[in-house]
């Protein structure tokens, strides 16, 4: 259990947050650029020193400047898979995952063979003796989950774990962090500024603006009443539930079909699974009349309700595919909608975004 | 020979090509103080003459003046130099003007109580010579056989310079140089006389680069006149 | 950084790049600018005698000596040069700039200068030799260890400045990651630091190495010239060329072919 106060000024970054994560949970960390996300993690790592506060990890203190109390970081209990990963270039991927238990003194042996049985959990064991260079983006990525996991940390933080990967790559990359994150019992904090990865792999959100806590909460919580115009862009996005009857097509809980683009990759939902959907608001277009381009998914749906936004209007759909729509005023005139209409709402294949479940 | 002719011809344009008001004068980097003064004293007896120095080694300058240097007189710190640039045609008939000889120098207080020659043979002392290649090598290897004694030096310096340095900063706890580099060196260094039966006596020659001209000539006769001499006695060289 | 690469990364992408026309004259220029005098230095010499004279006693100590104190020294700067090279180059303290500015000091000082101050301060009657050699008898001039000091003086800078700026470059979070898996900062410098840096230590190893070979100025002010014990190459090129210049020219064209004898497949080996 992690119970931090994280004091620090920052060049222009005045950081003053508190932040508690319970054993087994996942706290995602959000915020847009420069709010401090990083600067968190750098400091629960002992990475950067900090200014005030505490830093407690299961009842020990970490860091705390009025106590003159400072756990450097190779003592601390705290397992980071970075970014851009971070993998020791000149090590093989079982050398990398060794590496934490060489550090605490495990032989050579011990270590290797430790290291081996972790990255078979991670299906890498046939590519244990590949260089990072020569791993693909998700491969690097577990291995470099599976390297912050092997010394066994008390609290794992992930700092934008996918924003390396493009986005096909992410789609099953994600899923496959989801099924590895709920392996590990200790705490974990979730560095992202994408709604999808935090909706999909956070139990609860903590919104970081400014250097301060804007709202903290479950995803639909959160959802309910943003607390800021962040925070509703970022919670705004559409998250339905379903079963993957094709490959390609998917039957929501709510009775709607959808299709999604095939996907490349060895992983992510298979036939048959549960999975989750995430549409962007402004993916989702709508019009009077039946439209006949490109989209493949197409349904007719009552409007339940019209909110004006800053620029755009937020247009609530009622029906087999329960979404919001995002658009402009523009549109939304030309449109004339009312609550009660009938509208056409259609969204390309490829911004329906899978995850299993 | 082509190089020598072109050299001759270099020397002759620069002191006959408008440059009649000034003398160029290479000399030994030995007589570096003393010419500076009798430079200065010639000027202030000839005004309107400007007088340009060039110290260096002596085969260096020998070396410049077969390149076809400008310079108009060459004052040697050994005769065979001289003799070379006779062979070679570059200058006219030279002229003793000044001799120098042997000194032993050690660090100020004598720390080591150097006496004499003898102590050169010493281990228990740090001994420096100038390097047999260069003239004051030579010579002390000389005073050395002279005085019948089996040097064993820590180092062959290769310049006098550099041999000083080192006994001034007391590194060395003697070497042998000449009179007028003791002379030169200031508070840091004390001399011990050689006595004349071992010391080795060098003569410094002096001529005219290419054709003579009246300032040049002048010069030369300074050099080799009372003031000229004064001069050269307050530096430490002896008379021709 | 989906594209599955098999090629090293840095590798050889860059050479088969093209280059800009436009730079081949000024490449040429400086390359001339290099080749030509060592050409006039090869067509002087004297192919006929150099068997002979480059087999002389006088030759063969001096290449020893310049062997054997350019290496010590080389080993030296990299013992001690390595570590003020990650000092400089990761610790924060105040006056930083200026302990650089110190470092590169002996870069720009005559080398002849930086052999007087050598003697001033290790001489027997130095600031710190008089101490030395009143407990000990120890005189580091006018021996072997005297060149290894004046070269290590003169050329551990560019060890230095070569390892600070590899430090620089690469990337420092590698050694974060390495602390949040439990590594010890000496394991951090021994497993991560030291082998990224690696191919900057070897390339200013050698940087230094040749110019400890070359090294004359120092060398001769603090350590003096005497055959066997303390002249090396620079020296007895610099003597010779008082006497007989065509010995000198020989003595150079060994100095610049072992030199290129050891430069040239390190820098295959290492700086790709």
């Amino acid at each position: 259990m992690l119970d931090a106060r994280i004091e620090l000024v920052l060049g222009a970054l005045d950081l003053h947050v508190e932040l508690e994560v319970d054993d087994g949970e996942i706290v995602a960390l959000v915020g847009p650029n420069g709010a401090g996300k990083s600067t968190i993690v750098r400091a629960l790592a002992g990475l950067g020193p900090i200014d005030g506060g505490r830093i407690v990890l299961d009842g020990r203190t970490l860091d705390e400047p009025a106590a003159r109390v400072y756990v450097p970081t190779e003592e601390r209990s705290v397992g980071v898979v970075f970014q851009d990963h971070l993998l020791f270039p000149r090590l093989s991927a079982l050398d990398n995952v060794a590496f934490g238990l060489r550090a605490r003194g495990v032989d050579r042996g011990t270590a290797r063979r430790r290291a081996t049985v972790l990255l078979q959990r991670f299906d890498l064991d046939t590519h244990r003796h590949l260089r990072p260079a020569a791993l693909s983006g998700g491969q690097a990525q577990r291995v470099a989950l599976a390297r912050a996991l092997a010394a066994d940390p008390r609290l794992l933080l992930l700092d934008e774990p996918l924003a390396a990967l493009d986005a096909t790559t992410r789609v099953h990359v994600r899923a496959e962090l989801r099924r590895h994150l709920a392996t590990f019992e200790g705490s974990r904090v979730l560095v992202t500024h994408d709604p999808i990865d935090a909706l999909v792999l956070a139990d609860r959100l903590v919104v970081v603006e400014d250097g301060r806590v804007t709202q903290a909460g479950t995803a639909a919580e959160v959802a309910a009443r943003p607390a800021t115009s962040y925070v509703a862009d970022f919670v705004g996005i559409n998250l339905l539930r379903g079963r993957l009857v094709g490959a390609t097509t998917i039957e929501l809980d709510s009775g709607g079909r959808l299709t999604v683009a095939p996907r490349s990759g060895d992983d992510g939902a298979a036939g048959g699974g549960d999975v989750a959907i995430a549409i962007r608001p402004q993916a989702i277009a709508l019009h009077r009349d039946r439209p006949a381009g490109s989209p493949r998914n197409v349904w007719k749906a009552p409007v339940a309700d019209v909110e004006p936004g800053h620029d755009r209007l937020r247009v609530t759909l009622a029906g087999e595919v329960p979404a919001t729509a995002e658009i402009t005023v523009a549109a939304g005139s030309n449109l004339e909608l009312r609550p009660g209409d009938e509208i056409w709402a259609s969204v390309k294949a490829v911004d329906v975004a899978v995850y299993e479940r | 020979m082509v190089v020598i002719a072109a050299a001759a011809t270099v020397a002759l344009s620069a002191c006959g090509g408008g440059d009649a008001d000034t003398v160029s004068v290479f000399a030994a980097a030995s007589l570096t103080d003393a010419f500076d003064d009798i430079a200065d004293a010639f000027e202030e007896e000839h005004p309107g003459v400007l007088v340009d120095r060039n110290f260096a080694g002596s085969s260096s300058l020998r070396e410049q003046i077969l390149q076809g240097a400008p310079a108009d007189v060459f004052a040697s710190a050994n005769r065979s130099t001289m003799d070379d640039l006779v062979a070679a045609d570059a200058v006219g008939s030279p002229e003793d003007f000044a001799t120098n000889r042997m000194a032993i120098a050690v660090p100020a207080g004598n720390s080591a109580e150097v006496r004499d020659l003898e102590d050169f043979a010493r281990s228990d002392l740090l001994i420096g010579l100038c390097a047999v290649e260069v003239p004051c090598g030579e010579f002390g290897r000389r005073v050395l056989s002279l005085a019948s004694v089996d040097a064993a030096p820590d180092t062959e310096e290769p310049d006098v310079r550099a041999l000083l340095t080192k006994i001034d900063a007391g590194e060395l706890d003697a070497g042998i140089v000449y009179v007028t580099d003791v002379v030169a060196a200031g508070d840091g260094i004390e001399e011990i006389t050689i006595p004349d039966l071992q010391n080795v006596v060098t003569s410094y020659p002096i001529a005219v680069v290419g054709a003579p001209d009246s300032d040049t000539a002048a010069f030369v006769d300074f050099v080799r006149g009372s003031r000229g001499q004064a001069i050269l006695r307050d530096h430490g060289f002896g008379a021709p | 950084m989906s594209a599955r690469r098999t090629r090293r990364p840095g590798g050889n992408a860059a050479s088969g790049a093209r280059l800009p026309v436009v730079l081949w004259p000024f490449a040429a220029v400086a390359l001339l600018f290099v080749v030509v005098p060592v050409l006039a230095l090869v067509q002087r010499a004297p192919w006929s005698d150099l068997t002979s004279l480059v087999t002389e006693p006088i030759v063969t100590d001096a290449l020893r000596l310049s062997i054997v104190s350019a290496s010590v020294a080389t080993l030296v700067s990299l013992v001690v040069g390595v570590p003020l090279a990650w000092v400089l180059a990761r610790a924060t303290f105040t006056g930083r700039s200026f302990v650089r500015a110190l470092v590169i000091l002996p870069m720009v000082l005559p080398p002849v200068v930086g052999g007087a101050a050598l003697l001033f301060a290790f001489g027997r009657r130095g600031l710190v030799g008089e101490a030395v050699y009143d407990q000990t008898g120890f005189v580091l001039p006018f021996s072997i260890w005297g060149v290894i000091a004046a070269n290590t003086f003169v050329a551990m800078p560019f060890l230095v400045v070569t390892v600070e700026s590899g430090l620089r470059s690469v990337d420092a979070r590698y050694e974060e990651a390495a602390a949040t898996l439990g590594a010890s900062r000496w394991m951090i410098f021994r497993r991560i630091t030291l082998p990224n840096v690696a191919p900057a230590i070897v390339a200013g190893a050698a940087l230094c190495w040749a110019r400890a070979l070359g090294e004359f100025g120092a060398t001769v002010t603090f350590a003096g010239n005497l055959q066997g014990r303390t002249q090396t190459m620079p020296l007895a090129v610099f003597l010779a060329l008082e006497s007989n210049r065509e010995a000198a020219i020989a003595l150079s064209l060994v100095l610049i072919v072992v030199s290129l004898a050891v430069l040239v497949p390190l820098r295959d080996r290492w700086l790709r």
